[in-house]
């Protein structure tokens, strides 16, 4: 079945480019407005040919016609439709009673909007529906002629030139929801057998797909890279293209200068346990290394987690350099006075989670000028934790990140992922425990290809390829740049 | 990679230079009212971040009961027994050693190498001693000595002098901070605006913005132990560091008797 999606800045452009590759044979199966105009979701007359019901039910076709959504006498058209998805969907695993139904709703609706337009306000014009869609109740529909008849004429005939929503909306405000899960759901349906259209039609973008979904790529992301893919590659290409295309959104320090050579006032901030006070060692050895302990401050403010300033004061005593504390404001800004001197002052934050109220307080305290906001995050973390954690720490100016514990992540995909999602600026990752050996600037090849090299090793969290039907999701909310 | 440090901060230990000793200088101008007391609680802090302190104290001379610095300068053997690292805490008698250390040494750069020599594995060195003493070690050098200011009348005066002779004959910037309460308190011709009339006196007659720490220190309030570790942490950033060189200049005064090595310190 060949089911394809075209987009265009109106319905009647977009209905031309159906026409253009369908021909006049074009079923229009759904449109709906999206961002870049108007979607419309349409296949090939012949296509519906195979949904011939199995109760021998014959159909002249000579009858048939080019159907176009005004059309009302295609009842048994649209009932061939409907059970033919309902099979497609029945393969899919998908319950299509309330789809099938609301076809049928949909139809007896316009039936009766065209009748209405030609008949007496007092005329009913509603056929009693013999099956009703579930959960859509249309005896709301007010319909009976002795209510009629004390409806004041001005009303009624603006009733009767109501769109169908609002005269949905006006019986009952349940129907105008429930009739919108419905669209929803007919979307989503048709949104996975377009995906399955062009499943069958390119294995490498299926293949591609399963990939960035292995490695721990987000569907949205996934879904973006394959749908701007060029359609003439081939696997290995489209491979290298896929990873150069990541490279490409992956936005790493354009100076390619590192932490401790660019100096500065840094905030590691972060949740808990991500790896704070080591990188603030790390970078403060590597900076010392280079020029001197006397170029290195640090600073903690981390007055709540039991050993903090004791951990730093450590690193700090190794290294030669005074760890002070810094409890309010006041003393953060005094403290920083006296540090200006110095070639990199590194701030140690306390860990809180995305919902900490106490997460706005530090980032009011760490609102200082010249003062860098890092945030750490864990690589091996989920990816909805990480959308989490970058929404909550979110900067006002460009977000610089580290990943920490690359070593310790199974799959490198949803950081990354995150990372490109959010145009967040990578500067560093660390690579170990050691001090501070273990930290490294930020390489995107590296990244992307390291992504791409962890294969899932458990069967449980791997993805096959019956399962991408199900990663599916409606279009994505953030531009990819794939002019490579 | 594959080698197996002791810990993972094994890496920092090859960055320090474990030899080097900082030196700490905290002026005496005043009585002892306040300085001695704000001195104990400052070292008792450093020691609590687990430094090792030793104190020279040029207001008290050694003797025969109480060797310091002079014997130290006159017998490598105090010197090598002198194991500073195994104690918390020492405090030398250091009066007279500093004058004879500062008449031998031709350069006074010579003084603070021969300080750095002795004191070595001392890791914090405080030196507590009046504005010329400590001049004659640290002029021209970046610390910044510890003055502390208390609101009563007569310690402008002291403190504006010892003030004027660091900065004038030394090139020091000292740190002022304001130590309250106590026996020296508002009651005994109060100053309240302490800090204020020596920053004007200070900018006026100097044309020097003196450097201020922003917290006063309480003595006697519980939470003078953060306030004080506020400010021992930031008197140890301003500390001058010395690296571990060759020495350049041994002085021997004289041998005394054996029963020198009965002292203890």
């Amino acid at each position: 079945m060949n089911i394809q999606r075209f987009i265009a800045p109106t319905a009647r452009e977009a209905l031309a480019k159906a026409r253009a590759v369908f021909g006049d044979e074009t079923v229009i199966l759904f449109n709906r407005p999206s961002a870049q105009g108007v979607e419309v979701i349409a296949t090939v007359e012949e296509s519906l040919a195979a949904f011939e019901p199995r109760p021998t039910v014959e159909k002249n076709k000579s009858e048939r016609s080019v159907p176009t959504p005004a059309n009302t006498n295609r009842s048994s058209s649209y009932k061939e439709v409907a059970s033919k998805v309902e099979e497609d969907a029945t393969q899919l695993a998908m319950s299509t009673l309330s789809f099938q139904d609301y076809v049928r709703e949909r139809m007896a609706r316009k039936r009766h909007e065209a009748s209405a337009a030609v008949t007496t306000p007092t005329d009913a014009g509603v056929e009693p529906q013999k099956k009703r869609a579930r959960g859509v109740s249309f005896n709301a529909v007010p319909t009976e002629p002795h209510h009629s008849s004390a409806i004041p004429t001005a009303v009624a005939g603006v009733k009767k030139s109501l769109p169908s929503s609002a005269f949905a909306s006006e019986a009952a405000p349940s129907i105008a929801s429930e009739l919108q899960a419905m669209k929803d759901l007919m979307q989503e349906r048709f949104d996975t057998l377009t995906w399955l259209g062009q499943a069958q039609q390119s294995p490498v973008k299926t293949n591609i797909m399963l990939k960035f979904i292995r490695s721990g790529y987000s569907p949205a992301l996934a879904r973006e890279v394959v749908a701007q893919m060029p359609a003439e590659l081939a696997m290995p290409d489209a491979t290298h293209w896929s990873m150069e295309v990541l490279k490409c959104n992956l936005k790493i320090s354009p100076s390619e200068i590192a932490l401790h050579e660019e100096g500065g006032v840094f905030a590691l901030m972060g949740p808990t346990g991500v790896g704070k006070t080591t990188l603030a060692a790390k970078l403060a050895g590597l900076c010392a290394r280079l020029y001197g302990p006397a170029s290195v401050g640090l600073i903690t403010l981390d007055t709540y987690r039991v050993g903090a300033q004791e951990q730093l004061r450590a690193y700090g005593k190794m290294l030669g350099v005074v760890a002070h504390i810094a409890h309010d404001r006041p003393a953060l800004q005094d403290l920083l006075g006296l540090l200006a001197g110095k070639k990199m002052v590194l701030l140690d934050t306390t860990g809180l989670a995305p919902r900490d109220p106490r997460k706005r307080e530090m980032l009011d305290l760490l609102n200082l000028p010249d003062v860098k906001h890092l945030l750490v995050l864990n690589a091996g973390a989920h990816g909805e934790t990480l959308d989490d954690v970058i929404n909550a720490f979110k900067a006002p100016k460009s977000q610089q990140v580290v990943f920490s514990k690359v070593d310790e992540a199974a799959k490198l995909g949803p950081v990354i992922d995150a990372a490109i999602r959010y145009q967040l600026t990578v500067r560093a990752v660390t690579t170990g425990q050691r001090v501070p050996e273990d930290v490294e600037a930020a390489n995107a090849e590296k990244l992307i290809r390291a992504s791409m090299r962890n294969a899932s090793t458990s069967a449980a969290f791997d993805a096959k390829p019956s399962d991408l039907g199900l990663f599916f999701n409606q279009s994505s909310t953030f531009q990819l740049n794939t002019s490579l | 990679m594959l080698e197996i440090a002791p810990h993972q901060a094994s890496g920092l230990l090859k960055i320090k230079n474990t030899h080097a000793t900082r030196f700490i200088a905290i002026v005496k101008h005043a009585d002892a009212e306040f300085e001695l007391p704000l001195l104990w609680r400052l070292c008792a802090s450093l020691v609590e971040l687990g430094h090792t302190v030793t104190v020279l104290d040029t207001t008290t001379a050694e003797s025969h009961t109480q060797p310091g610095l002079e014997q130290l300068l006159d017998n490598d053997f105090f010197h090598a027994i002198a194991n500073f690292q195994a104690q918390g805490w020492n405090i030398i008698p250091a009066a007279t050693g500093l004058q004879t250390l500062a008449a031998l040494a031709q350069q006074q750069a010579q003084a603070l190498h021969c300080l750095n020599q002795l004191f070595a594995d001392a890791g914090i060195v405080v030196v507590y001693g009046p504005s010329d003493c400590l001049n004659t070690l640290f002029a021209h050098h970046r610390i910044h000595p510890l003055l502390a200011v208390a609101a009563a009348r007569k310690y402008l005066l002291s403190s504006y002098g010892a003030l004027k002779h660091l900065l004038l004959h030394g090139g020091l910037k000292p740190l002022i901070v304001n130590v309250t309460q106590g026996v020296f308190a508002a009651n005994k011709d109060p100053a309240p605006d302490m800090l204020a009339a020596l920053s004007k006196c200070v900018q006026t007659f100097l044309g020097y913005e003196a450097k201020i720490a922003h917290t006063s220190v309480q003595l006697a309030s519980p939470d003078a132990g953060q306030t004080l570790q506020a400010l021992a942490l930031r008197i140890l950033e301003d500390a001058l560091t010395l690296e571990r060189a060759a020495p350049i200049f041994t002085p021997h005064v004289h041998r005394h008797e054996t029963d020198y090595l009965e002292g203890s310190f």
